[in-house]
């Protein structure tokens, strides 16, 4: 079996070179036949890597160790989950699920459109099987999943501690998910420009690929999120990390697409803009490939590493940019908007200011992320750039957007007029000044959890405005009850109103980050018996009394955990378990965090040290010095309502019906049948 | 939203209570020796505890934030400095983001008040331009498509 996956990744190498070289040469002479030869590669390239991906997990459930990979990220005590994720838990294996996914995707592709988009898809077709071919050539050059050892070693190391985490099975393959799916509407980008079909087709044909891709880059840095959280034992969601931040590049500016997408569309501006942030997008992802795999910047997530890998990617990243510069270049003249602004104060102003922030955000990360290479390599002097560089330079971005977020969707379209505002935007700040007035008087201080507060409560008076003056307008003339005509309404406009409920998302998890500005934290070592108490942002008091410290042996580790009792105000509301598991294969010491939930608040216990703990193991010292440290995490459970809330709010938008080519004549039918690419069963037919 | 308010009313303002304020804002501003890529305020590494220790000792004995951080970096060495020095090579951490921002929509204002001034003018009664009849076209197709 596995020599099977080997042999299948070295045939879909040369048949993905082969489809490429079929559809690009198919799509520039014009026969349907190569172009069809293209697509079918494609399809054959997915079916060669589920079949190598498939060896690849057999190898890990058989506990085949004579193979590098599998000795590296497994062992005969790991549970069968773990292997079978084991696929994504090395670099080899997760080049592998890129190229899988990827090919997925592409196969989907081909499939949607074998009767329509016929023009674009020679160059489509070419352009994934290009990037498969990339991913083909640095697996089987430089990192084959199939390497063998000199030898067979009774057993692997085992996986990472901490990859051994529901969240980080989940986490990794979202996040591919994301970046695989943002290369469909690049390629048809690509297609666009070789073949000169640049107005809205290739936008409206990709839209949901796009908005498919960013509810997966949404929620895989959101699962990430959550994995550092109950994983990494710190109370915090997220460190400015160099990958974290690679992550967020592609996301911020794929969100920035999405918006100035619809501008192209109602417009007819943008054009050049859009082009430019899809290419963006797409060579972003990949630089978080680079910057998660090379190792380069000193980063919590350096799981693996592999200079080779890094500067082959660096090699592609190069190459990517050139050509998409060339291609812009190119096509510069075709690029040109139908329409000009015709004013500063319009929904077109807005969005642009809305995309000007989001690249703004995401120059500011990828120029803190990659400084200290930078000065490095000018100066010689390494300069760290933290967290809390990253916090001030886009809070007040982050902020600004907020604001945007609000005005944004309520703004006409080409000229706002002062009534116009006035009409849509009094009651949002009414209820914004309201809000922002009662926190000051309670004496909340803290200016950007203030205006984060505020600007919320304008947003989400903006969107619960819109929700009321459309259902009421179709309850009153369609004569429906209010909720029957507010369903209606969405289903009628579900990319609207889904992109509102993804605000609302946006909005919740916004001021969740704001909570931080109101954690409380306390630190002590007690022996058994003993307390510590802490008092909430809200009020409550809490008393963690530390009750007794059991070792257990488990399957592949030792665990040592400490049982607290907790109350609050005064009544047992439960207990809490921390932990220490020290993981014998790998010889390493991993933290287990207890977490007691509330809808507006965490109670977050540390096991933070424990004195002897041999002791404890042997059963010498059944009383041990135990140090723990407590946080209070205000606000944290709304961080994941949020992105529950955006993730729904996404689902809804892609269900959206206004998908061209499924309602009216297909879009080929406008196109001189001279000028498309036929294939050949249409042709016989 | 209100209960928020009245629910945070009784927060302190920040966790760490005044006299570690000092202690709590220096490590905030410094990266672990022990904990690759991880801040010291996170950092779980037995040292990176005693590190945390020997701080707020020199907080609780009136030492200043910008003292202890120069204490520790003495120490470690000056990469162990999370945020960028305001001065020398570290400005440019600071600056460039801003000034690019700014730049962008200096550039943007620029460009967009130049594109109104060479707007077309206005199409007279009866005349439609291709762009505008397909909008049309578009609109009025989205129009009975939401019915």
């Amino acid at each position: 079996m596995t020599g099977i996956g080997e042999v299948a990744l070295w045939i879909a190498l040369l048949v993905s070179a082969w489809g490429m070289a079929m559809a690009f040469v198919g799509g520039r002479v014009d026969r349907g036949d190569l172009v069809l030869a293209g697509e079918r590669s494609i399809l054959a390239v997915f079916g060669l890597l589920v079949v190598s991906s498939g060896a690849i997990i057999a190898a890990f459930l058989g506990n085949e160790y004579r193979y590098n990979y599998v000795a590296g990220y497994s062992n005969r005590e790991l549970s069968v989950f773990y292997k079978v994720t084991g696929l994504w838990a090395g670099q080899t294996g997760s080049l592998v699920f890129w190229a899988l996914l990827l090919a997925l995707f592409s196969s989907l592709v081909v499939l949607q459109n074998r009767q329509r988009n016929r023009e674009f898809m020679p160059y489509v077709a070419g352009t994934l099987l290009g990037v498969l071919l990339f991913f083909l050539v640095v697996i089987v050059a430089a990192s084959n999943p199939f390497k063998l050892l000199d030898f067979t070693p009774l057993d692997g190391r085992g996986l990472n501690p901490q990859l051994q985490n529901y969240w980080m099975t989940i986490h990794p393959p979202t996040l591919y998910l994301g970046f695989t799916a943002f290369t469909i509407p690049f390629a048809f980008a690509v297609s666009a420009l070789l073949s000169g079909r640049l107005d809205t087709r290739w936008i409206t044909t990709t839209r949901r690929w796009t908005l498919l891709a960013w509810f997966f880059l949404t929620n895989g840095i959101i699962f990430g999120m959550m994995w550092a959280y109950v994983e990494l034992g710190w109370g915090g969601w997220w460190f400015w990390d160099p990958v974290e931040n690679a992550s967020v590049l592609p996301w911020l500016t794929g969100t920035a697409f999405l918006h100035s997408v619809m501008i192209q569309e109602k417009r007819g501006m943008l054009k050049m803009w859009n082009v430019l942030l899809i290419l963006g997008t797409f060579l972003l992802s990949i630089f978080a490939t680079f910057l998660t795999r090379s190792g380069l910047i000193e980063s919590v997530h350096s799981f693996a590493q592999n200079l080779t890998i890094a500067w082959i990617f660096l090699g592609f990243l190069s190459f990517l940019i050139l050509l998409s510069a060339g291609l812009v270049w190119w096509r510069r003249d075709r690029l040109q908007s139908d329409n000009q602004l015709e004013s500063f104060v319009s929904r077109e102003a807005a969005f642009i200011g809305n995309n000007l922030l989001f690249i703004g955000a995401m120059f500011a990360i990828l120029w803190g992320t990659m400084f200290p290479l930078i000065s490095e390599g000018i100066t010689g002097q390494k300069i760290s750039v933290g967290p809390p560089f990253f916090d001030r330079v886009n809070v007040p971005i982050g902020l600004l957007l907020l604001a945007l977020l609000g005005i944004g969707p309520v703004i006409a379209w080409r000229k706002a007029t002062a009534r116009n505002l006035r009409r849509n935007l009094a009651v949002p700040v009414g209820v914004s000044l309201t809000v922002g007035a009662i926190l000051w008087v309670t004496g909340v201080r803290h200016v950007y959890a203030l205006l984060t507060f505020a600007l919320g409560a304008f947003v989400l008076a903006t969107i619960v405005t819109e929700f009321w003056k459309g259902t009421r307008a179709r309850a009153r003339i369609e004569g429906e009850n209010a909720a029957l005509a507010l369903v209606h309404m969405v289903q009628r406009n579900r990319r609207r109103y889904g992109g509102y409920i993804v605000h609302v998302g946006l909005v919740v998890g916004f001021m969740g980050f704001a909570g931080k500005a109101f954690y409380v934290e306390r630190q002590a070592a007690i022996r058994p018996g003993e307390s510590i108490e802490v008092r909430s942002p809200f009020g409550h008091g809490y008393r963690l009394t530390y009750q007794d410290m059991s070792a257990y042996p488990a399957t592949n580790m030792t665990k040592l955990i400490a049982s607290v009792r907790v109350e609050r105000d005064g009544v047992r509301v439960g207990t809490l378990t921390a932990e220490k598991r020290s993981y014998r294969q790998r010889e390493e010491v991993a933290s287990e965090v207890g977490i007691r939930r509330a809808w507006n608040e965490d109670l977050y216990l540390i096991l933070a040290g424990i004195d002897n703990p041999n002791g404890v193991l042997d059963g010498t010292n059944r009383q041990p010095l135990a140090t723990f440290r407590v946080l209070v995490n205000p606000l944290v459970p709304w961080i994941w309502a949020g992105g529950f809330i955006m993730a729904v709010g996404t689902l809804i938008a892609l269900w959206s019906t206004s998908e061209p080519g499924r309602r009216g004549p297909p879009a080929q039918a406008r196109q001189p049948a001279a000028s498309r690419p036929r294939r050949p069963e249409l042709v016989e037919a | 939203m209100l209960p928020l308010a009245v629910l945070l009313q009784t927060a302190p303002q920040h966790g760490p209570p005044p006299s570690n304020a000092v202690a709590q804002s220096a490590i905030a501003e410094l990266r672990s020796p022990y904990c690759p890529g991880l801040m010291l305020e996170v950092c779980p590494s037995p040292q990176a505890e005693l590190l945390r220790d020997s701080i707020r000792d020199l907080a609780a004995a009136g030492e200043t934030k910008d003292e202890i951080v120069a204490w520790m970096l003495d120490r470690h060495g000056e990469e162990w400095r999370a945020i960028p020095r305001r001065s020398g090579v570290g400005l440019w951490a600071w600056i460039v983001p801003p000034l690019a921002l700014l730049g962008a929509g200096a550039w943007l204002a620029r460009r967009g008040s130049r594109l109104r001034r060479t707007a077309p003018p206005p199409v007279t009664p009866g005349e439609i331009s291709p762009a505008d009849q397909a909008r049309l076209d578009a609109e009025l197709r989205e129009l009975e498509r939401i019915g």
